[in-house]
């Protein structure tokens, strides 16, 4: 608790503006305008001396310089509550600071021409890391396939390339809509409910989402050893 | 069988299907071609949230931008992830205003008569206070104390979960000190040394206190478990406290 309270004080400390005696408003104004812009400049150097140079002393500053910057964008990020029942705080910026080395190292033609266009990549980084653990939660369970009548087609051993069974999806059904539709119920996951609330452009009722993923289902059923067939001599 | 997966079968379906192989072996190979595609597919086509988060900065090269964008147009959970991302990142770059998570209170207009006993049994007369926001309540008060300090107390309440205080055992409050405004600066740093921060548990009931307040300008955090509440602005003046 202590410790989150240094945090948090520091949050503050960049948070709340500064007062300051009336009388001598103008010469602070232009004390904390010099101040600011040392700071940007300070802080710009560490970035890139972090990042473009690879100094492991600056990216120690820099984390340490930036960690409750990072955890305050944590707290202002619209999906929080959920994110933080899925992760630690501390495991936010954890990854953030790594996603934004991975994005920006050693990249010969990246140039921080300001400290916010640097900070604006570790939001990115941040924000990235947040998605990314939503859809990983997000992602609906898979099923048991050992069922008699179909055995499942397998695009690879670890079956992370959907790439090359859409493709083949799409050659079967030779409709857009229907492609449409086997692309957001297998694709996005969306149920026949929800693809009318998302697109009821395209698909104006239940009945009728029902009736073309019934079609969709046998087609692709009636034609699962073609299916396996093509899978296998990819 | 036509809404499998969704909201269940109706009755006669399901009475259809216990009695019969043929329909019950349909019905399987439905849900498994179904449950297959969608574990081999789902998401397959995104960009990966990294991408997307760079995509909705402007950090990526003109076609990448392009391609993505062609895909947020098919693809409504990119969509969705998209406007998340924009309002995260119309957000300032360095906070202006208070830290992220804090959800400020504002006045309730019309006092009620919600506080418990005030532990000295001397409630002032224009007091209590209450302060609300969408999901809590918070009642605060004050009496007098020792040697010119204060004893504030309040109680925090979830308006809209049946919680009692215990959901709020053990987390902190605190009075933070704000900087004074005085003329002279040996003035100043005095005022500030003089009013450190207090901090505060809050105990099952919902209760917090802080025996002896000095006089000064704090703010009043609590730290909750999802958020942080907060009253930016209060004067505590000898025992009488002006709101802002």
């Amino acid at each position: 608790m202590g410790m989150q309270t240094e945090q948090f004080s520091s949050v503050l400390e960049l948070a709340l503006p500064t007062e300051v005696d009336a009388g001598g408003a103008e010469a602070m104004s232009n004390r904390e305008a010099e101040q600011r812009l040392a700071e940007e400049r300070y802080g710009l150097e560490i970035f890139q001396r972090a990042i473009l140079e690879g100094d492991q002393q600056a990216w120690a500053l820099l984390q340490d310089r930036f960690s409750d910057l990072v955890r305050a964008w944590i707290r202002r990020h619209p999906k929080r509550e959920i994110a933080i029942r899925l992760d630690s705080e501390e495991n936010y910026i954890a990854q953030a600071f790594e996603r934004f080395w991975q994005a920006t190292a050693f990249k010969q033609d990246l140039q921080f021409t300001s400290l916010a266009a640097a900070l604006s990549y570790l939001r990115a980084s941040l924000n990235g890391a947040i998605m990314d653990t939503l859809r990983t939660y997000a992602r609906p369970r898979e099923a048991s396939l050992s069922t008699p009548g179909y055995e499942g087609v397998s695009v690879s051993e670890d079956g992370d390339d959907g790439g090359e069974l859409w493709e083949i999806l799409k050659s079967l059904l030779p409709q857009r809509r229907e492609q449409y539709l086997a692309y957001l119920l297998f694709h996005c996951g969306l149920k026949p409910r929800e693809v009318v609330r998302y697109c009821s452009q395209e698909f104006h009722s239940v009945q009728e989402v029902y009736r073309l993923r019934r079609n969709i289902v046998e087609r692709l059923l009636r034609q699962a050893d073609q299916l396996r067939w093509r899978l296998s001599v990819h | 069988m036509l809404a499998f997966g969704e909201e269940g079968l109706a009755p006669e379906v399901v009475r259809h299907l216990h009695a019969c192989m043929i329909c019950q072996r349909r019905l399987m190979q439905f849900q498994s071609l179904s449950h297959h595609l969608l574990a081999q597919l789902y998401r397959s086509q995104c960009p990966d949230g990294q991408r997307l988060s760079f995509y909705c900065a402007g950090l990526l090269s003109g076609e990448e931008q392009r391609q993505i964008a062609a895909h947020v147009q098919e693809c409504p959970l990119c969509a969705e992830e998209v406007a998340v991302t924009r309002r995260f990142m119309a957000d300032p770059l360095t906070p202006t205003t208070l830290a992220p998570s804090f959800l400020r209170l504002a006045t309730t207009p019309t006092g009620r008569q919600a506080w418990h006993g005030l532990p000295d049994g001397r409630p002032s007369a224009a007091w209590p206070r209450y302060y609300h926001s969408e999901e809590f309540e918070l009642v605060l008060h004050i009496s007098s104390s020792s040697a010119g300090r204060c004893a504030v107390y309040g109680q925090l309440s979830c308006v809209n979960a049946p919680l009692g205080g215990a959901a709020f055992e053990g987390r902190q409050a605190v009075l933070q000190p704000l900087k004074t405004v005085r003329k002279k600066p040996a003035e100043r740093a005095a005022a500030d040394t003089a009013l450190l921060r207090l901090t505060a548990e809050i105990d099952n009931r919902g209760m917090l206190t802080f025996p002896t307040v000095p006089p000064g300008r704090y703010m009043l955090l609590l730290h909750l478990r999802e958020r942080d509440l907060v009253i930016e602005e209060l004067q505590i003046d000898g025992c009488r406290v002006i709101w802002s």
